[in-house]
């Protein structure tokens, strides 16, 4: 429980609510969502847990109200428990429940989502209304990302002891359980206003946490920006100054001609050998004699330079 | 930092290097500017143009 802070709290207790808990996190966790379940082979896997929670429905379905049901119970021992790993799985389910698993799965899913703990919103955003404007459009297609992809805020707040009621309650106080498009005004306005609320771990307000990092960060970047730009013109006039010669190699991609020009302005007279050594010049810097020498001198230079 | 200046850095070569084959430059070569002037002064004032936006 790191999220609460030194001592066990549960957010729900005392009934004070979840908010007034927040005022004593003491966490420096950052509450954010990630794609890591989504994507890196992950998904796959998460794939495997729906299913199981499918199946574990599907047969918990046999039992009907009754989860005391003898009858179910002996089935359940005789068909799954006593096989053990004798059969294939998949078999030995259906034995036990002969409903077909993609039955099963379209039935049950609504609710194998609905109780889980790891639930991730798959959910489809509702159609957007036909905006022209393009700021709003990404200001909803923002929005519509972290909805998606972020999940549920309530779960990771609620931590481990999350039990339904307690989800709803934080969703309640979060707003997330109203409807998109509410939402989405919402977010709009707060972008409008730049009044963010506060933020979930530290109770600040996020335009003020804005406010004090965007100097700092400005007061590198700038300069940086600056010193980045006046050296990259320094050095483009250089190599543009120089051009046709063994310091420019993607002069050579143009016709002769503009190469040659260049190249008689800044050396004295040469027309037609010009563009033949620059030929070759370009062939040999396009890479070595064979591997060892592409890997000894070539491949080094990257390795330097990065 | 060298490596992020490589891709600013080939941008505006190409900027340059189109600057210098503009007839105007070729007039101010005519003209016997000195090679100098004429990169700082004609191809340098025409080509901040994209970089400026491109910055």
């Amino acid at each position: 429980m790191a999220l609460f802070g030194e001592r066990e709290v549960d957010p729900m207790q005392d009934g004070s609510g979840w908010k007034a808990n927040t005022g004593r996190l003491r966490s420096r966790h950052a509450v954010s969502g990630t794609f890591g379940h989504l994507v890196g082979g992950y998904g796959a896997g998460y794939y495997g847990y729906m299913w199981s929670e499918v199946l574990a429905l599907d047969m918990l379905s046999v039992y009907g109200k009754n989860l005391m049901n003898p009858v179910a119970g002996r089935r359940f021992r005789e068909l799954i428990l006593s096989k053990g790993g004798k059969g294939p799985p998949p078999k030995l389910c259906a034995s036990f429940s002969p409903r077909s698993l993609a039955k099963a799965f379209s039935k049950n899913h609504r609710t194998a989502r609905r109780l889980s703990t790891r639930h991730v919103r798959l959910r489809r955003p509702p159609p957007l209304a036909n905006h022209s404007d393009p700021a709003r459009g990404r200001a909803a297609a923002f929005f519509f990302l972290f909805t998606w992809v972020g999940g549920d805020p309530a779960y990771l707040l609620a931590g481990k002891i999350s039990n339904p009621e307690q989800i709803e309650s934080i969703r309640r106080q979060l707003g997330v359980d109203r409807p998109f498009h509410v939402q989405l005004w919402i977010f709009i306005q707060q972008i409008a206003t730049g009044d963010f609320g506060e933020s979930w771990s530290t109770n600040e307000k996020v335009s003020a946490i804005f406010a004090t990092r965007l100097g700092p960060s400005l007061t590198v970047l700038v300069p940086l920006l600056a010193v980045d730009t006046l050296l990259a013109i320094a050095a483009a006039m250089l190599v543009a100054y120089v051009r046709g010669s063994l310091t420019d190699p993607h002069g050579h991609d143009r016709t002769g001609t503009s190469a040659s020009r260049s190249a008689s302005s800044s050396t004295s007279s040469c027309s037609s050998t010009c563009s033949r050594t620059n030929s070759a010049g370009f062939r040999s810097r396009a890479g070595g004699n064979g591997l060892t020498e592409n890997l000894l001198r070539f491949s080094l230079l990257p390795i330097i330079v990065g | 930092m060298i490596v992020s200046l490589a891709p600013d850095t080939r941008l505006y070569r190409s900027f340059f290097s189109t600057r210098s084959n503009q007839d105007y430059v070729r007039t101010a070569r005519a003209k016997g500017m000195s090679e100098t002037r004429v990169m700082w002064v004609h191809v340098l004032r025409n080509a901040s143009i994209p970089i400026i936006t491109q910055t």
